[in-house]
């Protein structure tokens, strides 16, 4: 009797298995950790999300001793819309006037702006205090993990 | 090298900026950032007699592009503590746009809580005043006229910049969503007919997660004024001028709110009446809905001379992209005793209620 309502919907079924595989390729991509990289010159080993989000918000300047140095991936990336509503809590919109009331009054500048995780990656290895955020199987061996956002 | 030392020479800052290594030329265009706004502006009123200017720049029957802008910010990080920043400005006057560098300065930081600034400065009193001309990053057309103007008519509580030195402080209370500041500042300013010397002022904010921000300042001044000046102005040479101001400001979720008061005093007197003292506040309220930030807004000011002021305004802001804003509103100004006094007209109006329409558009790039 199931055998013959297998052979009945074989075709929804296999349907649903591709929709299904589809999908969790699709979110397991949104939901894939991020990791604060930093340079390997930078003198603190691990930092928690608020200061992690303070360093992206321009508030704190230093870390262990170093200038730090903050690097951003464009808009919609992954990582990055992780980043911003996980840690640092802010949207686009929040941010960009955020940042316009910073420059504008001559007070900083934004995090700089980099195109993809190897950019930041390879930015960070070779900056000092430098520090990104990357999809975390991006982060290697050039680079010191300080955290991850799951 | 002799380029940027006499490009340095040029801020006070040049013994501390010569302690720092040498940056490379080629780093030149990593350590520089440049940022802009545009403001385009729109106003109308029902009425002959020209409000917040004169008849080249002030808004009438006729319309008005005030406030129409363009800006450009450069910001070079000479090193990992100092930094140089300028804005340059084009705004629309009388028939054309004139080009001007609204604030210069460098900053030195001193430690994780402390910054030092020397040059032309944004002056740091009032909660937007040192973005003002940024349309996009409040919710009004223009910041309320009765605190936020550089006419010498107005309340004179704050002023475009001063040429000066500014101590900076910044430190977080507690796990960190608290942070507090103090802007410890000196100089002068320079005004059309005026200069206020031996400016000395101090402004402390504690911000709570850039939800909630409160601000209290102090500033006083001696005020020079031009030695063929006639009437009021001949009056306030050689006078103290002082003010202090207090603010809050929401953007908590949905809710956007601001409140700010300023009491100005002027050691002035005519015919044995002191009349250079006034009172100013605004209210404003708004909610987003979605794109839409309908607001409403009530100003005040409150002179010793009975030149009384009120504002009301009914505005929505409407944002296209997170950059772009379209704004439209609709306000009705309200003059005591109109048939002598002008407030922020050029000269009394023919009505003691007159109605005005504003639109714009605010880009930040």
């Amino acid at each position: 009797m199931y055998r013959k309502l297998i052979k009945k919907n074989r075709r929804l079924i296999a349907a649903v298995i591709v929709l299904s595989l589809l999908f969790m390729v699709i979110t397991g991509q949104a939901v894939a950790d991020v990791a604060v990289v930093a340079n390997k010159g930078i003198g603190v080993d691990s930092i928690s999300a608020k200061e992690a989000k303070k360093v992206w918000l321009g508030k704190t300047k230093s870390l262990g001793g170093t200038s730090v140095k903050p690097a951003d991936l464009p808009k919609g990336n992954a990582s990055r819309d992780h980043f911003y509503s996980h840690v640092v809590k802010k949207s686009e919109k929040k941010l960009k006037a955020y940042w316009a009331k910073i420059v504008f009054s001559g007070k900083g500048s934004p995090p700089k702006p980099l195109g993809s995780d190897a950019e930041v990656v390879s930015w960070v290895a070779s900056t000092p205090g430098a520090v990104g955020y990357v999809d975390s199987t991006a982060a290697d061996d050039s680079v010191k993990v300080l955290m991850v956002s799951e | 090298m002799n380029k940027k030392l006499a490009y340095l020479s040029s801020v006070p800052l040049l013994g501390l900026a010569l302690s720092s290594p040498p940056v490379l030329a080629a780093d030149w265009t990593e350590r520089t950032s440049v940022s802009g706004f545009y403001s385009a502006r729109y106003s109308q009123t029902d009425e002959e007699a020209y409000f917040h200017g004169d008849r080249e720049t002030g808004i009438n029957e006729d319309g008005s592009f005030q406030g129409t802008k363009l800006g450009l910010t450069v910001t070079t990080q000479v090193n990992d503590d100092l930094s140089v920043a300028a804005l340059l400005m084009s705004a629309a006057d009388e028939n054309d746009f004139s080009t001007h560098v609204d604030w210069a300065f460098a900053s030195f930081r001193l430690n994780d809580a402390f910054t030092l600034r020397a040059g032309k400065i944004k002056f740091p009193v009032g909660l937007v005043n040192e973005y003002v001309d940024v349309g996009a990053t409040y919710p009004w057309i223009s910041a309320p006229q009765l605190i936020y103007t550089d006419e010498t008519a107005g309340p004179q509580a704050t002023r475009e910049a001063y040429t000066g030195t500014s101590l900076l402080w910044e430190s977080d209370i507690g796990d960190g969503d608290w942070s507090v500041g103090s802007d410890l500042f000196f100089g002068q300013v320079n005004l059309e007919g005026m200069t206020v010397k031996g400016l000395f002022g101090l402004t402390v904010r504690a911000n709570w997660d850039d939800s909630v921000e409160f601000q209290v300042s102090t500033y006083e001044g001696t005020m020079h004024t031009d030695p063929t000046a006639m009437g009021m102005m001949a009056l306030m040479n050689q006078k103290k001028h002082s003010a202090t101001l207090f603010g809050i400001k929401v953007d908590w979720n949905d809710i956007v709110a601001y409140v700010e008061a300023a009491k100005v005093e002027m050691d002035v007197t005519m015919m044995g009446k002191q009349v250079g003292d006034s009172d100013a506040w605004y209210a404003t309220l708004g909610y987003r809905i979605g794109k839409f930030l309908p607001h409403i807004t009530r100003q005040e000011w409150d002179r010793d001379n009975g030149n009384n002021q009120r504002i009301s305004t009914l505005g929505v802001a409407y944002s296209l992209t997170d950059s772009v804003v379209i704004k439209a509103e609709q306000s009705r100004i309200e003059t005591d005793d109109f048939a002598t006094q002008a407030g922020l007209f050029d000269v009394s109006p023919s009505s003691d209620s007159v109605d005005m329409t504003s639109i714009a558009v605010d880009v930040i790039f």
